[in-house]
């Protein structure tokens, strides 16, 4: 176990594809034990963000650490205790499930064989038959329990859950949730589409919008804090704070990420979901 | 399976609609004392939740003395869960006030409201037995 405060630390991480700024100077941090959802629209920024964090990519410019480990000094012994998932990765398509499990297993001393054969029947993983023969969220299944069962202390997911259907979705995170549970739960940092999926199920959110982490906060402060305001009238009165500015009917409607009771006059104020919250984020980065 | 119903809504922190179900269900007598409630490992995965949420749930229910851990046999829910009428009283004075104001604005007088009152008493009360 690593003894620093956070399980990721990122500070101005960059990576610049030519002109493309994809990571844009990244500060995060994420604490140990919590599970992160890193969200926002396609092309933002987060696989690129995660490929840079577990070096399929070098950065342009900027400094990171995962479990207090710099990036340039991460090792194959530091991925022993990093699980990384993301959507696509190859597999090898003419072995048996099973023999596949067998050969990872081999790579990793941590491996929890009672994990594993709890993740099969959680998620309900035929282990018989070829890998070329699974479905698409089987083999998402199979990447899940081979990145899991070596009981890492740091997970980073790249969309698990895009394009399962509901059951499949339902059965994953069903899988994410074993885990959690067990006695050392491993930090996660997951980038999803699914908000109402995993607002229950995440400590913290980050919203990602052309390469820059907009917004991050707990998903209690997010509850608490995020208001959206209605109010009749001009946009004079809004306060500099005020996101996704938007104007019908004579009403001013926007996001406030850090509402206190200060209404301002004849103005009213209503609770949002992630997903409410995720669309206010995105018409605020559209505009800029 | 859990011992009570509940629709998680997003937008509200899952900690507090899970604690309001519970009293919910031992208000109406779905969950009596004696019962077990779920544990944090079922409670999470059933509802989908972050078993630290699961936690929170259950520590928050056990102070206010709504749940009790009976050594080996695991959480249950306490005797005289249900609360003192004083305290139900305190409890439910300002939902109460503000029902009664919103009434008041939309013109419905006293009988009404309380007719409306009973009916949903009555199909809160009768639906949960059904269960």
């Amino acid at each position: 176990m690593s003894d620093t405060a956070e399980a990721i630390k990122l500070s101005g991480l960059t990576k610049h594809f030519r002109s493309n700024k994809a990571v844009d100077g990244v500060d995060l941090v994420v604490e140990h034990g919590t599970f992160h959802a890193l969200l926002g629209p396609n092309g933002a920024g987060k696989t690129t963000l995660l490929q840079t964090m577990v070096k399929l990519l070098h950065p342009t410019s900027g400094h990171g650490h995962l479990l207090g480990t710099p990036l340039k000094k991460l090792s194959h012994r530091d991925f022993q205790k990093i699980g990384y998932i993301s959507e696509g990765q190859d597999l090898p398509e003419r072995v048996a499930v099973r023999t596949y499990l067998d050969s990872m297993r081999s790579f990793y001393p941590s491996w929890d064989r009672d994990l594993e054969a709890k993740l099969i029947k959680e998620l309900d993983l035929p282990t018989q038959p070829a890998i070329r023969n699974l479905s698409r969220g089987q083999r998402m299944k199979v990447q899940l329990i081979s990145s899991l069962a070596f009981s890492p202390q740091l997970i980073l997911m790249d969309e698990p859950l895009g394009g399962l259907d509901p059951l499949m979705r339902h059965e994953v995170l069903a899988g994410l949730l074993e885990l959690l549970s067990t006695e050392s739960p491993p930090t996660v940092l997951i980038s999803s589409h699914d908000v109402d999926e995993i607002e229950h199920v995440a400590t913290h959110i980050s919203y990602m919008a052309h390469g820059k982490i907009a917004y991050s906060a707990s998903v209690e402060q997010m509850q608490n804090e995020c208001r959206e305001i209605s109010l009749r009238g001009d946009r004079s009165k809004l306060p500099d704070r005020a996101i996704g500015i938007c104007e019908q009917d004579g009403f001013v409607r926007y996001l406030d990420p850090a509402f206190t009771d200060d209404l301002p006059a004849e103005a009213e104020s209503a609770n949002l979901s992630l997903k409410e919250v995720f669309h206010y984020l995105a018409r605020e980065s559209r505009a800029a | 399976m859990l011992p009570f119903t509940i629709q998680l809504k997003p937008g509200t922190p899952a900690y507090e609609q899970v604690v309001y179900a519970t009293k919910r269900a031992i208000a109406s007598g779905q969950l009596a004392a004696g019962d077990a409630f779920p544990s944090i490992r079922a409670l999470s995965k059933e509802l989908k939740i972050n078993p630290n949420t699961a936690q929170k749930v259950v520590t928050q229910l056990k102070s206010e003395g709504l749940l009790v851990v009976m050594p080996g046999i695991g959480t249950v829910v306490a005797e005289g869960a249900s609360t003192s009428r004083q305290q139900a009283e305190s409890a439910l004075q300002p939902r109460l006030e503000q029902l009664v104001v919103e009434a008041r604005q939309m013109d419905l007088d006293c009988d009404t409201l309380l007719h409306l009152v009973q009916r949903e008493w009555q199909t809160t009360i009768s639906n949960q037995k059904k269960k």
